[in-house]
C-alpha cells in the first residue's frame, strides 16, 4: 500500500516550526535563522521531503502528470538512441511526455538525474542502471512510484527488470565462430565490471570451454572505452605472437573500431568478425558486418508497458523479463551472406 | 565578484580541455570528480583550470540555496538521427561542469509535440533552454525566451524571437558540395532531400540553386527529390532518380540519413552515380563516401556555453552563429566524369 508524499506542513510539524518558515529555508529566502533552518533541514531530511520543482499544480485528476523519467547511459550511443525511440514511441500512444537524462555510467550523475526528474513530479522511472547504489530511491518505491530498469541490474533496490540474455547471445556468437573453424579467438569488450560486459565474456568463455578448447586460445581485452583504443588494441593482437584469425566485439562502438583497424591493414576479409548488436550500416560495409543483436525495440516497448501497468496496480508482483537475441549472418563472419 | 558577473567573458571548458590536452567530455568528468579519469590526466585538467582561472561550478551556491534551477532542457526533434543526439551529448558535458543537469525532450518533428514539450519542461522550472525547432512561428515563447528562461536555438532560427541561434553554414556548404561535382564535370545532378518544412532543407536546397545557377547550369526540377525524411524514403528516391530516362550522374544528400539511404539503393550497383551527403555519417572513412563535414559537437558546445552567459545574466543584443562546414572528398566523388 503505497504511502503518501510528505509535504511542507508536514515538515512543519516534525520540525516545530512555522509553515512559513519551512517555506523560506526550502526555498532559499532570508529571514529564518541558521539553527532554526538546521532543525527544517533536519526534519525534511527524516521524512524524506523532496522538493517540489513545479510551478503550480501539475497533476491531473487522476494524481498523475502523464510524464515519466528516462535515464539512458549514454544520450550518444545506437543502442540507448534505439531504446529511447521505443520508449517515445510507446509513450506517445499513451499520450505521456518523456523527459530524458543521460548517467554516463556516473552513479553520482545517476543520482542527480533521478532526483531532479522525481522532484519534477514524473510519475515513474525508466532507467539504465550505473554501477552505483541505487538504495537512495527505495522510498520512493515505498511510495508507490514504479521503477523499472532495462538492459542492466540496478544494484541495491528490487524492481522489474527488462534485459536481453547477454550470455545466450556472446555463446551463439562464439559457436558459430567455432563452427567456420577458428580455434584463436579475440573477444574485445568494455569494462569487464558491467553487467553486459561481465555476461559477454561469461558466455564466451563458458562456451569455448563446452568446445574443449584451450582457455588460453579465448583472449579477452576489456576496459575499451573509445573506436581508438579499440583499434589500436586489435592492431596490437594482430601484430603480436600467434595473432587470432577470429574477432567477437561485445558491444557497437567497439566493433566499429574492429572495423577501423582490420580495414587500416586490409585484412577485413582474411579475419572473421562478428559483433554484439547490430549499428546504422553496418550492412553497407565491406564484408556487411554479422552480428548478434538485441531488440532495443522490444525491451523499450515491454518496459514502458510494464512500467504503466505498475502505474495502474502497485501491487503487481516484481518481474524480471528476458528477451532472446537474434543472428543475423551477413559476411565478416565468413558465411556468404 | 558577484556570480552573475562572473561568466561574461571568462574561459571555457573548451580552452580548458585544449590546454589540457584532453576531450570535452574528459576534462568536464576530471572538474566533477567523476570516475574513469586517471590520476595525472586530473592533474592536468586541474591546474590548466587553475591557469585559465576557470572555475567550475560558478552556480553552486545559487543552486544549494535553490535561487536557481540546476537543471537545463533540450528540445530535441528526432532521436532517431545521431546528429541530434551528438549536440545533447557535447552541450551536456559543457554543463556538468557547471553543475547543470541536461534533460531532453523529443518532438519529432512535429511543431505541436513540440510546444508541449516546451510548456512541460518550463512548468517544471528549469534555468536554461536549448531548442532544436521544428516550428515556423515561435512567438508564443517570446515571453519566456526574452525575459524568463534564457534560451538557444540550434540548427534552425527562432523565427519572432530575439534569442541566441547557433547553425551551420548551410547555403555555403550545399555550394561547396554542387562546386565540388560541377568540377568533376557533372552536369545532370540530383538532389535527395529532407522534409520540404525544414529551415536547414531550405537554406541546402538554395546553396544547391545558387550553385547551379551561377555555373549556368540549367535547373532540372525532376532532379530535385524532397520529403524523403528517413534512410528507406532515400532509397526509394535514388531508385526514382536512377529509374529517370536521363538519370542523374551525380547525386548530393542533403543530410546523412538521406546519404545512407541513398547509399542503400546503389550497393550492388556497377555503376553508381557519384555521391555526396551532408553531415558526417559514422564511418563515412571506411565507406568512402565524400561529406560536407560539420560537427554537431560543437554547435552543442557552443549553445550550452551561450547559454551558460545567459544564465549568469549576460544582456545585450542576440547573437547568431554560423559554424563552418569543410568538403571531404573520398571515392565517391574523387572520379571525374568521363
Amino acid at each position: 500500500m503505497a504511502r503518501k508524499r510528505p509535504t511542507m506542513k508536514d515538515v512543519a510539524a516534525r520540525a516545530g516550526v512555522g509553515f512559513k518558515t519551512v517555506s523560506r529555508v526550502i526555498n532559499g529566502e532570508p529571514g529564518v535563522t541558521e539553527r532554526t533552518a538546521e532543525r527544517v533541514h533536519l526534519a525534511a531530511a527524516e521524512l524524506h521531503y523532496r522538493r517540489d520543482m513545479t510551478a503550480g499544480n501539475l497533476r491531473r485528476a487522476t494524481g498523475r502528470t502523464d510524464s515519466l523519467g528516462l535515464l539512458v547511459a549514454s544520450v550518444d550511443n545506437e543502442f540507448d538512441a534505439a531504446l529511447h525511440r521505443a520508449i517515445e514511441d510507446a509513450a506517445q500512444q499513451h499520450r505521456v511526455s518523456i523527459f530524458t537524462g543521460s548517467t554516463d555510467e556516473d552513479p553520482d550523475r545517476e543520482r542527480q538525474l533521478a532526483l531532479g526528474l522525481l522532484a519534477r513530479r514524473v510519475d515513474g522511472l525508466v532507467l539504465m542502471p550505473s554501477p552505483g547504489d541505487l538504495s537512495y530511491l527505495q522510498h520512493e518505491i515505498d511510495l508507490g512510484t514504479p521503477i523499472v530498469a532495462v538492459d542492466r541490474p540496478p544494484h541495491g533496490i528490487t524492481v522489474d527488470t527488462v534485459m536481453a540474455d547477454s550470455t545466450q547471445g556472446a555463446r551463439d556468437a562464439i559457436a558459430h565462430l567455432i563452427d567456420h573453424g577458428h580455434r584463436r579467438v579475440a573477444v574485445l569488450t568494455h569494462l569487464g565490471t558491467l553487467h553486459t560486459a561481465a555476461q559477454r565474456i561469461a558466455g564466451a568463455r563458458r562456451r569455448w570451454e563446452d568446445a574443449g578448447l584451450p582457455a588460453n586460445d579465448l583472449q579477452v581485452v576489456d576496459g575499451l572505452t573509445t573506436e581508438a583504443e579499440t583499434a589500436q588494441a586489435l592492431l596490437d593482437l594482430l601484430d603480436g605472437e600467434d595473432p587470432p584469425t577470429a574477432v567477437f566485439t561485445a558491444r557497437n562502438q567497439i566493433t566499429t573500431g574492429a572495423v577501423r583497424a582490420l580495414q587500416q591493414r586490409g585484412l577485413q576479409r582474411e579475419i572473421a568478425l562478428m559483433g554484439f548488436d547490430d549499428f546504422g550500416h553496418a550492412d553497407l560495409l565491406d564484408p556487411a558486418i554479422s552480428v548478434v543483436k538485441q531488440d532495443p525495440g522490444q525491451l523499450g516497448h515491454r518496459a514502458t508497458q510494464r512500467l504503466l501497468a505498475r502505474l495502474e496496480d502497485h501491487s503487481l508482483p516484481v518481474e524480471h523479463l528476458v528477451l532472446g537475441t537474434t543472428l543475423t549472418l551477413r559476411q565478416s563472419c565468413g558465411c556468404g551472406g | 565578484m558577484s556570480t552573475h558577473d562572473a561568466l561574461r567573458g571568462l574561459p571555457t571548458l573548451r580552452q580548458v580541455a585544449e590546454a589540457a590536452g584532453v576531450s570535452i567530455k574528459t576534462a568536464s568528468r576530471a572538474l566533477n570528480d567523476e570516475a574513469h579519469v586517471a590520476p595525472i590526466t586530473y592533474e592536468r585538467v586541474k591546474k590548466a583550470a587553475a591557469e585559465l582561472g576557470y572555475r567550475p561550478n560558478l552556480l553552486a551556491r545559487d543552486l544549494r540555496s535553490h535561487r536557481t534551477s540546476n537543471v537545463v532542457a533540450m528540445v530535441i526533434a528526432d532521436v532517431s538521427n545521431p546528429f541530434y543526439l551528438a549536440i545533447a551529448y557535447a552541450a551536456g558535458q559543457v554543463l556538468a561542469a557547471q553543475g547543470l543537469l541536461l534533460f531532453t525532450g523529443v518532438s519529432d518533428e512535429d511543431p505541436a509535440s513540440e510546444a508541449r514539450v516546451i510548456s512541460g519542461f518550463l512548468e517544471r522550472r528549469v534555468a536554461g533552454l536549448l531548442v532544436v525547432s521544428s516550428r515556423t512561428d515561435h512567438r508564443h515563447l517570446q515571453h519566456h525566451a526574452e525575459s524568463r528562461t534564457p534560451t538557444v536555438f540550434l540548427d534552425r532560427p527562432g523565427h519572432g524571437l530575439e534569442v541566441d541561434e547557433v547553425m551551420f553554414d548551410n547555403v555555403g556548404g550545399s555550394r561547396a558540395a554542387i562546386d565540388h561535382l560541377l568540377a568533376q564535370g557533372h552536369r545532370r545532378i540530383g538532389v535527395i532531400g529532407d522534409l520540404g518544412s525544414l529551415p536547414t532543407h531550405r537554406e541546402r536546397i538554395a546553396g544547391v540553386r545558387r550553385a547551379l545557377a551561377e555555373a549556368e547550369v540549367p535547373i532540372d526540377e525532376g532532379l530535385i527529390v524532397t520529403d524523403a525524411h528517413d534512410a528507406d524514403g532515400a532509397k526509394a528516391a535514388m531508385r526514382q532518380l536512377l529509374a529517370r530516362p536521363s538519370p542523374p550522374t551525380a547525386v548530393f544528400a542533403t543530410n546523412n540519413r538521406m546519404a545512407v539511404g541513398g547509399m542503400r539503393a546503389v550497393a550492388d550497383a556497377a555503376h553508381p552515380p557519384a555521391l555526396i551527403g551532408f553531415d558526417d555519417v559514422e564511418l563515412a572513412d571506411v565507406l568512402g563516401v565524400s561529406v560536407v563535414s560539420n560537427s554537431p559537437a560543437d554547435m552543442g558546445t557552443v549553445g550550452a556555453e551561450m547559454l551558460l552567459e545567459r544564465i549568469h545574466g549576460r544582456a545585450g543584443r542576440r547573437r547568431r552563429v554560423r559554424l563552418p562546414t569543410e568538403l571531404v572528398v573520398r571515392r565517391s566523388t574523387a572520379t571525374p566524369l568521363e
